[in-house]
């Protein structure tokens, strides 16, 4: 089947100098991935919309909240208002705050006073670093238990997997945390408790340095790994214990192929598909859910960030953080959904 | 159905549990997927180590690792708020607090009074340069507190209000001009800024003005701060007060890392670790207490600057006395003294004490705390309303508070339940343990307490502060080492600001403003202990407890650690970073 686009495209060559039937010229717009890129945009404008006015929905007085005391005069309190645009009217504040994020620009902290997008930018790198070194971890670990217990399903093998994967599923990250710092931190003194680099350490290199974070990097990625290992696990192994019942798998057998081929070409390329949907799924999903590991690490990364800025209640920094993950989860689900519709052609023509 | 192969290896039998059962060679088998991945497990944890030793950094000398669960709030110190070691160790003081807390010279030379007390005038050290390079003069201290007094912000500003004029005579002659003579002298707290930086901004651009280089002329230099992650200072080897440049100050620390941590059991672990050095106060006794024995640990007890206290909403109409303010949202039995007594009474200190604290700090009783030394009036043990709960219910039978209707809960004479609602803040985790003990104790004597009511700081702080809609709450103060601060949070200006009580008393005003300009120590020592007391016998607060400073640091990298009431570190005296040495 070919898509709406490609049957309604013109068959002959066009007049010179004629201008473009409005249809031709608009027609991409109705196309899949532009339709997903308008989806995105439309639900970042409604998260930038609802994170504005759900901040101002908080009891107390923002200029007290800044002023982080009470002593102060009420002419000390009007000019911090004044000097945080927050004695405009809220719809002035809403429309500022619309036209400051698309000019990347997203205030200042009421507690650092300093651009929200210097305390920001250090600390999504981070986070990316860390949830990166974790995806690795979790898709290598669960595509490899996930395929083991699914191509030796209903076998011993199978159950422990299984049950292995669900139990680590069920763990609360900060207890697993908690117990790898008691292990190889404080009783093996194998690696640092918390932070992303040794407090007064000299590097002699470069690669030092890579080495040292790497150290801190282990047990808070080890610890995402672990609690998440057994989504993807679980995924991959139903994944895979279906589709070995197909037809086609059938037919390579009967076709005599060696068993590995048919493992990795037949059956893991069709299990495939749903678990690299969440996969494009637990990337937002850690990108917003490393809080409790990177405050049992001290790793200070977003999630870190956001915690102080709870406790803080610093609106602008807290605005800007939930916003910054929120594109994160969007791109990468819209992602997600235009190589979906690459794998599988029925995405796009349904 | 029966599959045949070309491998007779791999023929399965109908009926067999699974397809891909038997009839297909493991293309991973287990044994070996499991021997990989253990193998490649013990290869990694064997091999870290040697592989830490050849690369990794290693850790500098000369360096004080300060793990802390803040840096600080911003490096403005203007408008700063928090705990105020760092900006003193990258701003000079004209005075600064010595090991025991008391004022004494520091950039300043000499200092003399004058027009009774209210004319200080300091001469400061010459030859003083800022970071930078340029020349630190009297210019930039006017400039200084002329800025604090007016923009009235941060945690100096209301140090100032006092402050009426500031004259430079000369680069090296500061005269500073106040309403009477001051309690406390500001020159004590307020950092020293460069005009030739800061001069020219408006008040909104020092609101937001992020001051990310730092320039002071202090001990150390700014090296590099992450927010909410990391903070190093370099020693500024230029600093008058190093012993080395004929000052008072040995410590020969190159380097101090402020890291933020963001609880207290990741900074003991990093401690136990000797990932830092020295940690900031550890609220938790179990957490402390943990921490005991641990080679090259010390862990130490200080007299603190804390008082945990029960505030009661007496919010009265000044021109109805004994009616509630109209602003007032609380529960105008509590204007009635007997009932705030009958709790005070029914409280067993000892008891929050032992359960709340581990035991780690002192039972309640007046409004400042004992870490200030003689300024604290002790009220002897016989005197104190505590831990008496048949004293409550007497004195409450005897004001005609009875329970008439069998339900457990007292009546007014009016037929008004004593029935009040209790706040605890939840951002420190003892506030909430505070009032669970208590609503038992008050529910002992009678009185019924609707429940204890959690909220975070910035929602309690407006309940209690701005709105004064609440009846009880628990909450901490924490008080430079004079007595102003706390006393001031009585006064009967300060409603809608510091007062947590919405108390006012013409005695007890005239003693505290009076203590404030009073030059005479003794007299001064006198109308302190006089207006505590007065405040004591009112109720308004029950003092819960003082707790101690609870902190610990390492001896295997740095030495010379001194002992500082209120703690080795976030306590208001920079004396640990300028003595300590390396080991």
């Amino acid at each position: 089947m070919t898509s709406t686009a490609e049957q309604g495209a013109p068959t002959g060559p066009e007049p010179v100098g004629a201008p473009a039937p409005r249809t031709v010229r608009w027609r991409w717009l109705r196309s899949y991935p532009a339709r997903r890129v308008l989806q995105a945009l439309i639900t970042l404008f409604m998260v930038a919309t609802f994170n504005f006015w759900l901040f101002r929905m908080l009891p107390g007085d923002p200029a007290r909240l800044i002023a982080r005391e009470s002593r102060l005069s009420p002419e000390a309190f009007e000019q911090l208002r004044e000097s945080f645009g927050l004695n405009e009217p809220a719809w002035s504040q809403y429309l500022t705050y619309l036209t400051k994020i698309v000019r990347f620009d997203t205030g200042i902290s009421f507690k650092a006073r300093m651009p929200v997008t210097d305390l920001l930018r250090p600390a999504l790198s981070n986070t990316l670093i860390l949830t990166g070194a974790a995806l690795v971890l979790i898709f290598v670990f669960g595509l490899a238990f996930g395929i083991v217990a699914g191509w030796r399903r209903g076998t011993r093998t199978d159950t422990s997997l299984t049950l292995t994967a669900l139990t680590l599923w069920s763990l609360p990250t900060f207890w697993v945390g908690l117990m790898l710092v008691l292990l190889f931190s404080i009783t093996l003194g194998l690696l640092p408790v918390a932070g992303i680099r040794s407090v007064a350490a000299i590097y002699r290199t470069p690669l030092d340095e890579v080495w040292d974070v790497l150290e801190h990097l282990v047990l808070p990625a080890a610890t995402i790994a672990i609690v998440s290992v057994g989504s993807i696990a679980l995924i991959m192994r139903n994944s895979l214990a279906e589709v070995a019942d197909e037809d086609y798998m059938l037919a390579a057998r009967a076709r005599g192929l060696r068993p590995s081929t048919i493992l990795w070409r037949y059956g893991v390329r069709n299990a495939f598909l749903p678990t690299f949907t969440l996969m494009a799924l637990t990337l937002g999903l850690l990108m917003a859910g490393t809080i409790q590991t990177e405050v049992v690490f001290s790793w200070p990364g977003l999630g870190l960030l956001m915690y102080e800025a709870v406790q803080d209640r610093d609106l602008p920094l807290l605005e800007a953080a939930f916003f910054v993950i929120a594109v994160i989860v969007v791109i990468a689900t819209t992602i997600a959904d235009l190589f979906y519709s690459r794998l599988d052609p029925r995405i796009r023509s349904s | 159905m029966a599959i045949t192969r070309r491998h007779e290896s791999n023929r399965v039998e109908e009926g067999s549990m699974s397809n891909t059962e038997g009839i297909l060679q493991n293309p991973i088998s287990r044994r070996q997927f499991m021997a990989y991945t253990g193998k490649a497990g013990m290869a990694a944890m064997l091999a870290s180590p040697i592989v830490a030793a050849a690369c990794g950094g290693e850790t500098a000398s000369g360096v004080m690792r300060f793990g802390h669960l803040n840096i600080f709030d911003t490096p403005n110190p203007v408008v700063t708020v928090s705990t105020p070691d760092m900006h003193w160790l990258v701003y000079d003081r004209l005075m600064e607090f010595d090991d025991q807390l008391s004022p004494k010279l520091a950039l300043a030379t000499s200092r003399e009074l004058s027009n009774g007390g209210a004319t200080v005038t300091y001469t400061i050290r010459a030859g003083v340069e800022f970071h930078d390079g340029e020349p630190l003069t009297s210019a930039d201290i006017k400039y200084s507190f002329e800025l604090y007094r007016d923009t009235k912000k941060g945690l100096f500003g209301g140090f100032f209000e006092p402050l009426e004029t500031v004259e430079a005579p000369d680069d090296l002659t500061v005269v500073l001009h106040f309403s009477g003579p001051p309690a406390l002298d500001p020159s004590v707290g307020a950092p020293i800024i460069p005009a030739h930086i800061w001069q020219g901004m408006s008040p909104e651009d020092i609101d937001i003005f992020g001051n990310d280089e730092m320039i002071g002329s202090g001990a150390f230099t700014l090296n590099n701060y992450t927010p909410d992650t990391r903070l190093v200072l370099d020693r500024n080897s230029d600093w008058w007060g190093w012993e080395t440049n004929g000052g008072p100050k040995p410590g020969t620390l190159e380097q101090i890392v402020k890291v933020q941590l963001a609880n207290e059991e990741t900074i003991a672990n990093s401690l136990r670790n000797d990932e830092i050095d020295v940690t900031g106060t550890l609220s938790s006794p179990d957490i402390w207490a943990g921490l005991q024995g641990e080679p090259d640990v010390v862990v130490e007890e200080y007299p603190g600057l804390v008082l945990d206290h029960f505030g009661i909403n007496v919010y009265e109409d000044p021109n109805n006395p004994g009616q509630p303010h109209p602003d007032s949202g609380g529960n105008p039995l509590l204007l009635d003294p007997v009932i705030r007594e009958a709790m005070s009474w029914a409280m067993d200190r000892q008891r929050l004490v032992d359960l709340v604290l581990g035991g780690r700090g002192e039972k309640g009783t007046v409004v400042l705390p004992p870490g200030l030394g003689e300024a604290f009036l002790e009220i002897p043990e016989g005197e104190q309303a505590n831990g008496n709960p048949a004293k409550a219910r007497e004195i409450l039978d005897a004001a005609g508070y009875i329970d008439r209707d069998g339900d457990g809960v007292r009546e007014s004479p009016d037929g008004e339940k004593l029935s009040f609602r209790l706040f605890a803040s939840t951002v420190i985790d003892r506030l909430p343990l505070y009032a669970e003990l208590i609503k038992p104790m008050l529910e002992d004597i009678g009185m019924e307490i609707q429940g204890v009511f959690g909220e975070d700081d910035p929602t309690l702080i407006q309940r209690v502060f701005v709105d004064a809609d609440w009846d009880m709450y628990t909450w901490v103060w924490q008080t430079p080492p004079d007595a102003t601060f706390m006393l001031s949070v009585q006064s009967c200006d300060q409603f809608g600001n510091l007062s947590d009580t919405y108390y006012c008393d013409a005695e007890y005003e005239a003693l505290f403003k009076a203590q404030q300009t009073e030059g005479n120590p003794t007299e001064r020592l006198r109308m302190v202990k006089q207006a505590q007391q007065i405040f004591y016998d009112s109720f308004a607060y029950c003092v819960m407890a003082y707790p101690t400073k609870l902190q610990a640091y390492r001896t295997s990298n740095l030495t010379g650690w001194p002992f500082i009431n209120n703690g080795i570190t976030t306590n208001w005296s920079t004396e640990t970073f300028l003595v300590v040495s390396e080991a």
